[in-house]
């Protein structure tokens, strides 16, 4: 056997051996999906390095299941939610907004925010008494029994106060006063427990204190809500409501009771946004400006980019290093810090950029420009900042790239007698094209979600006047989709965001087809080199 | 080879299981506790064995985190639990709090803004925090704050309000009116006069609330919580405040400036006012400054709005009583509330506090004052759809960005048209069309 | 005399450097705002001057000695994390564009497309879904769960693998097929064509792609902030904007410090780097 062959097996012995040891782990904890993940995972590391038909697969699997597991996966998480309605009042699931309701309890008015010192005693089976000091004389006493026990549980007596003469309660014959630590240790089974006084009142530990008593306040001894499976029903048995679920709410006397829980609501989203008339408005418009920028973002970084880079792709340039490594520095400043400097670059008033335009002014007469506060100039702005922002990138890009393509060809084209530009436009460019083409459309799909840079240069502004919703000339879609998300009627919605996402990706799915089959063409054209 | 293949699968299961069993050998060990746990728990319990401490989580942002840290020490000794406080970036609670708590992972307590206070409770990941005796101590803006559908859901630690700082070498201090204000400016011979955010291509509807809110303008009605089907935003008043802005503008009282700008506008000089609140104190403090009331609309104190932190109850805690116990008996303590004072300084919501602070710090008792005639910003979910109308509104007339969409055709030519279109777009955003 | 040697340098070099020097202008105007403002007594970065009117080292100070800022423990984190999930995701993407250039098989344009393109996906809630996966994990496998550099480690390991992979391939496909050829006759196999000839060769590509990724990990926020909890295990950027950045304000002299203290190894290894990249230029002579 080969040292190769050894170690594959040694390694998916390990893996393997690593795998079986979590199954029953991941079962005691019950998660189901990371289950179903392993399994898949086991499977296609076992498939791909047992079996020698795919070899290719062997190369592809190990970046294949990472990109699969936090690419693949939020991109799924991210379908599903656009089929919910997953908005505000709407995040849990209908058992745990149940529960809630079930635990909400009702105290009538005149009895909220009564007070009084509760002591804990416990017997000798364990079982808790609270006992509440009401006077000198009077110490209400009887068993602390849980939510469901309290129609049957018998009332607290009046008896005589437990205190001694100094102060101090003495525990009834049998049972222990429990103290400071003690209670809290207790602290989630005594929370649940109620003394009942009457056949509508009862008392809740609502502190527990470190030192001596624990603080108690009087409820109603009806729980506000209960739920009828069975119906589908819940009771307000506050008003005596009877509240039946719209869906994703219970309705009581018309009105939805908080929290809602999440539901799948099919194509509901999509429809809402094609049908909105509100929304449509606005979408045309964000859309068209989208194109826009990502269009010429991508245009003027890459053009800048690969200027520099065949300004400098020259032996024996002085500096060439230096310049190399001031083109990178824009990309290691964090874009939240120089946005901002370039925000301040801007300002219309005192801007740096205003005062060097300021000759050409007064050269021309015109009216100074009004950076991000006009249509026009904001666009521009944000493109400007945007070609900054990027072209550090495309000039690393292309400068590998350019080295990629043998000199021998443009010194072939030199022998042919083409000038330097005539290579460099029939030759070196659509080599270059061939390789660097997929990341001008990879930087096309990221400027198309570039949020980032919106949301702290413009915020999407300046509005757009006399639209039904807010928007501004220089929002995209993804951050048209978050305005739509965080401003929703009530709160966020974000199902709806989600499936505008889910729009976005189809339209960059598209035009990356589309360009992808044109790479193919020069790719057949210029050889695969 | 076939064959081979074959033996070399069988090879690998059994290694796997080998080791397998070697690894769950030392694992059952470690495993066992937990899965013995329940019988081990009634056994022992007669013998009243301590069960390991109750452990509650609180999650608070980073300046009242290490204030907290050194002093929980105390309580952990006395109550015998373990509290353990978890840094978090302040706006990044909000989201995780909601993520976190239904997966059954989140806090027990967190510190959060009150203007969460709506979506967190109608999400049902907030509990109900029955201030009981600690009430009286806090202010009622504080309160009001955390108040939503009828309960309060926090205690109040702190409150925030904005004010007008002053250049105390350019001017004597803020005047009761705006005209004097513009005097004042004037006499100065400075470029700008008031710097205020909320222009300059930045919208800011918080900044901008005492300017359509200070005379009988209003988001929504407040009526022991706020009311989103009563909208004040376009009311008679409210459309009188926004024309007001609309000639303070135009007279070049209040500058076309954002945040950042109205900051650099005062701290050299070419402003000698500035709108804003407590946290620029260190910012302003490149002149000399002073602080006052904000000047008054038509004889109407200026009503900013107040932003309240507190802190809440998840209810998804397992330990509900121990967590209210938490914070009303030890975390709204003067002295607790002091040490989170001396890491952060925001404005005292308790009055103890107030007390404390007001004697050693007389800006901070200017800002107070500020926030006491100001209004608690919404908290009802709906407050969502109001920041981009209303900050898109106020921006228009404050860059005198007046005019038509080309899109729509819809034509934005005075300050009434702005506040109106905005009052508009909030009413339709919570219609849900 | 003079003047035609003048022309023809500029023709050759001269307008190189014109450009250059322009571009430089345009690429470090801002960050000088940035250095400056570092060093400012009220640093403002909306500011108007380029030269603030105090001097003051506090930005700096504040970084190195508060100990409730252990900003060069983030930084060590930073380019830990940065460093080894950019590695592995360089190494990553080399297997999978090796298979991509030099294997023949069904659908390899087609996987190769599928992995670009799934790449570009949009993911709004992307964050909910990773946390959500990661407390599931965290009870099992709390050493690479939430809070700890080994999960936000493999989630950034997810992150390029496509678009690096592409790029990796285009410029393996640059490298002769004659050489691996002649290697297959000798008897050698895929693996030790792959790290005996394709990726020596590849190094360039290599090097670009490991800055690029190692930049993106850099300054990413958002997962890191969801990961990361304890203060000590923060990155710089979870830690300035937690402690410093606020609602309305934030601490732009640290900021400053910090961006600039956080950048300068990046710059410095960049210079470093260009001996890599460069090499690329005498390893494109073997090609042919």
């Amino acid at each position: 056997m080969k040292f190769s062959s050894i170690l594959r097996y040694a390694f998916l012995g390990i893996f393997n051996a690593g795998s079986v040891y979590l199954i029953p782990l991941i079962i005691t904890f019950e998660s189901w999906f990371l289950l179903s993940v392993l399994i898949f995972i086991m499977f296609l590391i076992n498939f791909t390095y047992l079996t020698d038909k795919f070899a290719a697969l062997k190369w592809i699997t190990p970046g294949v299941i990472f990109m699969f597991s936090f690419v693949v996966f939020p991109a799924a998480y991210n379908t599903y939610v656009s089929f919910t309605n997953w908005s505000t009042g709407h995040i849990l699931t209908k058992t745990q907004a149940i529960d809630l309701l079930e635990a909400r309890t009702y105290t009538p008015e005149d009895q909220r925010g009564v007070e009084f010192d509760i002591y804990i005693f416990e017997d000798d089976n364990q079982e808790y008494y609270f006992g509440a000091d009401l006077n000198e004389n009077e110490f209400l006493f009887g068993k602390a029994v849980s939510q469901d026990l309290i129609k049957e549980a018998t009332f607290a007596r009046h008896e005589p106060s437990l205190k001694n003469s100094s102060g101090e309660i003495v525990p009834p014959e049998g049972f222990k006063l429990l103290l400071g630590k003690d209670q809290i240790n207790l602290a989630n089974k005594l929370q649940e427990l109620s003394l009942v006084i009457d056949t509508s009142t009862r008392a809740q530990l609502y502190k527990i204190s470190v030192f001596g008593s624990s603080t108690g306040r009087l409820l109603s001894t009806s729980q506000r809500y209960s739920y009828d499976s069975d119906n589908d029903i819940l009771y307000d048995n506050s008003t005596n409501a009877t509240c039946s679920s719209d869906g994703d709410n219970f309705l009581c006397n018309g009105e939805s009771v908080d929290p809602g829980w999440r539901v799948f609501v099919g194509s509901e989203n999509y429809k809402k946004l094609f049908s909105n008339q509100r929304i449509r408005g606005p979408l045309e418009l964000v859309t068209k400006w989208t194109f826009q920028f990502a269009t010429l973002t991508v245009f003027l970084a890459f053009s800048v980019g690969l200027l520099l880079s065949i300004t400098l792709n020259k032996e024996k340039l002085k500096f060439k290093r230096l310049y190399r490594a001031l083109y990178i520095l824009p990309y290691a400043i964090p874009a939240f810090v120089s946005v901002l400097v370039w925000k301040g670059l801007l300002n219309p008033d005192y801007g740096v950029i205003n005062t060097w335009l300021d000759p050409f002014y007064t050269f021309f007469d015109i009216e100074p420009i009004k950076w991000l506060k006009t249509k026009e100039s904001a666009r521009a702005a944000v493109l400007l900042v945007n070609t900054w922002l990027g072209f550090p990138y495309m000039f690393l890009i292309t400068t590998g790239a350019l080295q990629s393509i043998p000199k021998e060809l443009t010194e072939a084209a030199k022998v042919d007698g083409a000038t330097g530009v005539q290579s460099f436009w029939r030759i070196t460019f659509p080599l270059l094209m061939v390789s660097i083409s997929p990341l001008l459309i990879g930087s096309f799909a990221f400027n198309f979600n570039n949020f980032t840079l919106i949301f702290l240069l413009s915020g999407g502004g300046p509005p757009v006047i006399g639209s039904e919703v807010a928007v501004g000339w220089t929002d995209i879609l993804i951050s048209f989709s978050y305005r739509l998300a965080i401003s929703g009627g009530r709160g966020n919605l974000f199902g709806l965001a989600s499936s505008v996402t889910i729009i976005i990706f189809g339209i960059v799915l598209l035009i990356s087809a589309l360009s992808f089959r044109y790479t193919k063409r020069l790719e057949r054209i210029y050889g695969n080199i | 080879m076939k064959r081979n293949k074959l033996r070399y699968l069988v090879i690998l299961v059994l290694l796997s299981l080998v080791v397998t069993a070697c690894g769950g050998g030392s694992d059952t060990a470690s495993d066992s506790p937990e899965t013995t746990e329940a019988p081990q728990e009634t056994l022992a319990a007669p013998a009243t064995t301590s069960p390991p401490p109750v452990k509650l989580v609180v999650w608070a942002e980073e300046k009242v985190a290490t204030a907290l840290d050194p002093l929980v020490g105390a309580y952990e000794a006395a109550a015998g639990v373990d509290i353990e406080v978890v840094v978090y970036d302040f706006g990044q609670i909000r989201t995780d709090v909601q993520t976190a708590g239904p997966a059954g992972e989140g806090p027990d307590v967190f510190l959060g803004a009150h203007d969460w206070v709506g979506e967190l409770a109608a999400n049902g990941v907030v509990a109900p925090l029955d201030l009981g005796a600690v009430a009286s101590d806090i202010f009622e803006v504080g309160v009001q704050g955390f108040s939503y559908g009828g309960e309060v859901y926090g205690f109040p630690y702190a409150t925030e309000a904005i004010a007008m700082y002053y250049n105390k070498s350019l001017v004597d201090g803020v005047p009761t009116s705006w005209a004097d204000v513009k005097a004042s400016c004037d006499a100065a011979g400075t470029e700008l006069c008031v710097g205020a955010p909320g222009g300059g291509g930045g919208g800011d509807a918080y900044h901008m609330h005492p300017f359509f809110g200070s005379t009988g303008g209003y988001i929504f009605a407040f009526d022991a919580g706020f009311d989103p089907s009563d909208i004040g935003l376009d009311n008679d008043q409210a459309i009188a405040s926004a024309e007001y802005l609309d000639s303070l503008v135009k007279d070049g009282t209040v500058a076309s400036t954002d945040y950042g700008a109205s900051m650099s506008a005062f701290q050299e000089g070419r402003a000698p006012y500035w709108m804003t609140g407590p946290w620029a104190r260190g910012d302003a403090s490149a002149v000399d400054y002073g602080v006052a009331l904000i000047p008054q609309f038509d004889g109407n104190a200026a009503t900013p709005f107040v932003g309240v932190r507190g802190a809440m109850v998840s209810s998804f805690s397992d330990n509900k009583v121990l967590a209210q116990s938490f914070i009303l008996d030890f975390f709204a303590t003067v002295e607790v509330q002091e040490a989170m004072y001396n890491s952060d300084p925001r404005l005292p919501a308790t009055k103890s506090l107030f007390a404390i602070v007001e004697a050693a710090d007389p800006i901070a008792a200017q800002f107070a004052a500020s926030a006491a005639n100001g209004i608690p910003m919404p908290n009802i979910p709906e407050m969502g759809s109001v920041w981009g109308p209303v900050g898109d509104a106020m921006l228009i007339i404050r860059d005198q960005n007046y005019g038509t969409n080309e899109e729509t055709g819809v034509t934005v030519n005075t300050a009434t048209d702005a506040i109106k279109l905005a009052a508009e777009q909030v009413r339709t955003a919570i219609a849900g069309g | 005399m003079e003047t035609f040697n003048f022309l023809k340098w500029f023709k050759e070099y001269g307008w190189r450097h014109l450009v250059g020097i322009t571009f430089v202008l345009f690429a470090i105007y801002p960050i000088l705002f940035v250095v400056t403002n570092s060093f400012a007594d009220f640093a403002n970065l909306a500011n108007s001057k380029l030269i603030p009117d105090g001097f003051t080292l506090k930005h700096y100070k504040k970084l190195s000695g508060d100990p409730l800022v252990p900003y060069f423990t983030w930084l060590f984190n930073t380019y830990k994390v940065a460093i080894i999930a950019s590695l592995f995701n360089v190494f990553l993407g080399t297997l999978a564009a090796y298979a991509f250039s030099r294997l023949q098989f069904k659908g390899r344009r087609a996987s190769l497309l599928t992995l670009v393109i799934v790449q570009m996906f949009p993911a709004f809630l992307a964050f909910v879904a990773i946390y959500l996966l990661f407390f599931q994990i965290s009870d099992i496998l709390p050493f690479m769960g939430l809070g700890t550099h080994l999960g936000l480690i493999l989630v950034y390991l997810g992150g390029s693998i496509g678009f690096n992979s592409w790029l990796i391939k285009g410029f393996m496909d640059t490298i002769s097929p004659s050489l691996d050829e002649a290697a297959k006759v000798d008897g050698a196999n895929d693996f030790q064509i792959f790290t005996k000839i394709i990726a020596p060769l590849a190094r360039p590509i290599l090097v670009v792609i490991f800055v690029i990724t190692f930049i993106g990990i850099y300054s990413d926020y958002i997962l890191a902030a969801i990961f990361l909890k304890d203060k000590n295990l923060w990155t710089v950027a979870v830690g300035i904007n937690t402690v410093f950045v606020d609602d309305f304000n934030a601490d732009w002299g640290v900021i400053a410090a910090s961006s600039v203290l956080a950048a300068a190894p990046i710059a410095t290894l960049f210079v470093f780097f260009q001996k890599q990249i460069t090499g690329g230029l005498t390893a494109g002579s073997v090609k042919g």
